[in-house]
């Protein structure tokens, strides 16, 4: 027998054509690969695009204009960007105070009215020159007609992250850091920039009934994280929240619309932080087809050390919930300093909160897809 | 000569061992209760009577993952906890039997899990500085509103290393954890 034409088919009679059930698999998996490269391709050069006005939760207008003004430098080399004024216009016909968290019809309104394809929504959380000369802003995309979030990021940058000997690498102008910040978050976007993955992500302690894959579960919905930590607690809940999203799609997850979360929840009569009772639980899953409830607590977001080189503390708690039943499918969460995982010369310390937030976070979402339990 | 080293190293080792630990807990549990009884179980948040503000809410997280990574009983959603507590009018904290009685009938559970953060905190013995929790949790089953089960245990966190040569003690949060894991395997175990 000719080794090479050696195979089970050959062996059952010379027949050299795939079985049907093989084909089927095969065209199965093309269509697989086709709609994950359908799914993570970059947004079609030159379509039309809504840059929506940026929540800001640092209460610095100078900011929020640096920001806005390196978003759409950004953006327009590949979108054809709508005019701010027009944009402006159109929220307060339809009387919009924040696009993030409309419902999406009402997007899908604008949209028409603008001829836009794609939204693109960013929030600044932080800027701020003290402790530390520290930027952080979140975004997402929304495309018209599309019930689930296209796209999160999240990213965080502090002027001692590129800091090498003699203090060289050294950003103490937070116009630089804004455009860095909107210049990344913007290539992950679109593709052209990925995130980096310099600093180790710290052990997590998750409980999980079975490895979970989140790019497989259905659609999840983001509730609201609770801030446990005193003082600024409601930002930190909130930047938390964004910063899930951006976890959970990079891995892959299908997540509902911030909007159309917030639409449901305000229906229910809940509000942010009060519980999940059974009548949620019901709504989230009748309104967003949502299988999965993601959310969880900030427990501690300070800097636990302060001076020329301040440590930020983290410590974040995460929890999986089956909407249909209510019962708890992971729970988990750890804690973090900025220098647990310093090499030599300081090397791989983590100066922003927000970024090490960020390593807890990816944490915890890939322990979910661990094997095995706790 | 052999035998000599082996005793010096044994010696040592249990020296390690017992620098890092605590005091014996202790201990109540109702003879009368049937724990095989107990399916499903809701974990009211924590108080916090220690000098760390954020203690009461990592010893409730760190209690659900342990009880749940146990296997021994289901634990009900935080979120529905809090939901149902903040159906109950005037409800206090801790709350009382007649609460837990309620609170048992809306989440469907045999006991509810109450718990408080009496000491995190990290105490200086000469130049060692030493993590010190104690926890105390007990369990009320929600048909009579009973105290059934309840524990205080206190964790240290030094081991020898820090305690002689100097080094750094393991992080609070550490010995909080395993002082979580104690009591839940007093419970459990």
């Amino acid at each position: 027998m000719n080794q090479r034409t050696g195979s089970r088919e050959t062996a059952r009679g010379g027949e050299h054509r795939p079985a049907p059930a093989r084909q089927v698999c095969r065209l199965l998996g093309a269509l697989l690969l086709a709609g994950i490269a359908v799914w993570h391709c970059p947004p079609a050069f030159g379509a039309r695009m809504a840059l929506l006005p940026v929540r800001d939760f640092t209460g610095d207008p100078a900011s929020v204009a640096v920001l806005k003004q390196a978003l759409r430098a950004e953006l327009s080399v590949e979108f054809e960007l709508v005019d701010s004024e027009l944009l402006r216009d159109a929220l307060r016909r339809w009387r919009i105070r924040d696009a993030r968290s409309v419902p999406p019809e009402l997007l899908g309104r604008v949209a028409d009215e603008l001829g836009v394809e794609w939204f693109f929504a960013v929030t600044l959380h932080r800027c701020s020159l003290e402790p530390l000369p520290m930027v952080t802003v979140s975004g997402q995309a929304m495309h018209r007609g599309e019930p689930q979030l296209v796209w999160a990021g999240f990213q965080s940058l502090s002027g001692m992250d590129e800091m090498g000997l003699l203090g060289r690498g050294w950003v103490g102008d937070l116009d630089v850091l804004e455009q860095k910040a909107a210049a990344r978050l913007t290539g992950s976007f679109t593709r052209r920039e990925e995130s980096d993955e310099d600093s180790p992500r710290p052990a997590s302690r998750v409980f999980r009934r079975q490895a979970l894959d989140i790019g497989s579960a259905g659609t999840i919905a983001v509730l609201p994280f609770e801030g446990a930590t005193g003082v600024g607690a409601t930002n930190a809940g909130l930047m938390v929240t964004d910063l899930a999203y951006a976890v959970l799609w990079q891995g892959g997850a299908s997540l509902a619309l911030p909007g159309a979360v917030d639409q449901v929840l305000g229906q229910a009569g809940v509000g942010l932080w009060g519980g999940i009772n059974d009548l949620t639980r019901s709504s989230l899953l009748e309104g967003l087809d949502a299988g999965l409830l993601f959310t969880g607590t900030v427990e501690t977001f300070e800097f636990i050390r302060t001076g020329l080189e301040p440590e930020p503390a983290v410590a974040l708690a995460v929890r999986l919930i089956e909407t249909p039943t209510g019962r708890l499918l992971a729970f988990g969460g750890t804690e973090r300093g900025g220098w647990d995982r310093q090499r030599l010369f300081g090397r791989g310390r983590v100066y922003s909160p927000e970024r090490l937030a960020q390593l807890i976070m990816e944490s915890l979402v890939a322990d979910l897809g661990e094997k095995g339990g706790y | 000569m052999k035998k000599r080293t082996a005793v010096v190293l044994l010696l040592f080792g249990a020296l390690v061992l017992a620098g890092c630990g605590g005091m014996r807990a202790t201990r109540f549990i109702n003879p009368d209760f049937s724990f095989a009884y107990v399916e499903k179980v809701a974990v009211l948040p924590f108080e916090n009577f220690a000098t760390e503000p954020d203690a009461g809410v990592r010893a409730t997280r760190l209690f659900i993952t342990e009880l749940l990574a146990a296997g021994a009983v289901d634990v009900v959603e935080p979120g529905e906890v809090e939901a149902a507590l903040n159906r109950i009018p005037g409800v206090a904290r801790p709350p009382s039997s007649e609460h837990i009685i309620a609170l048992g009938k809306s989440l469907k559970v045999q006991a509810v899990m109450l718990g408080s953060v009496n000491q995190s905190e990290t105490i200086r013995s000469g130049t060692v500085m030493i993590p010190v929790v104690t926890l105390d949790a007990h369990m009320v089953e929600t048909e009579t509103g009973s105290t059934v089960w309840a524990v205080t245990h206190t964790e240290k966190g030094a081991g020898m290393g820090a305690k002689f040569l100097g080094t750094a003690s393991e992080p609070i949060s550490e010995t909080m954890r395993r002082c979580v894991k104690k009591i839940v395997q007093k419970l459990v175990g």
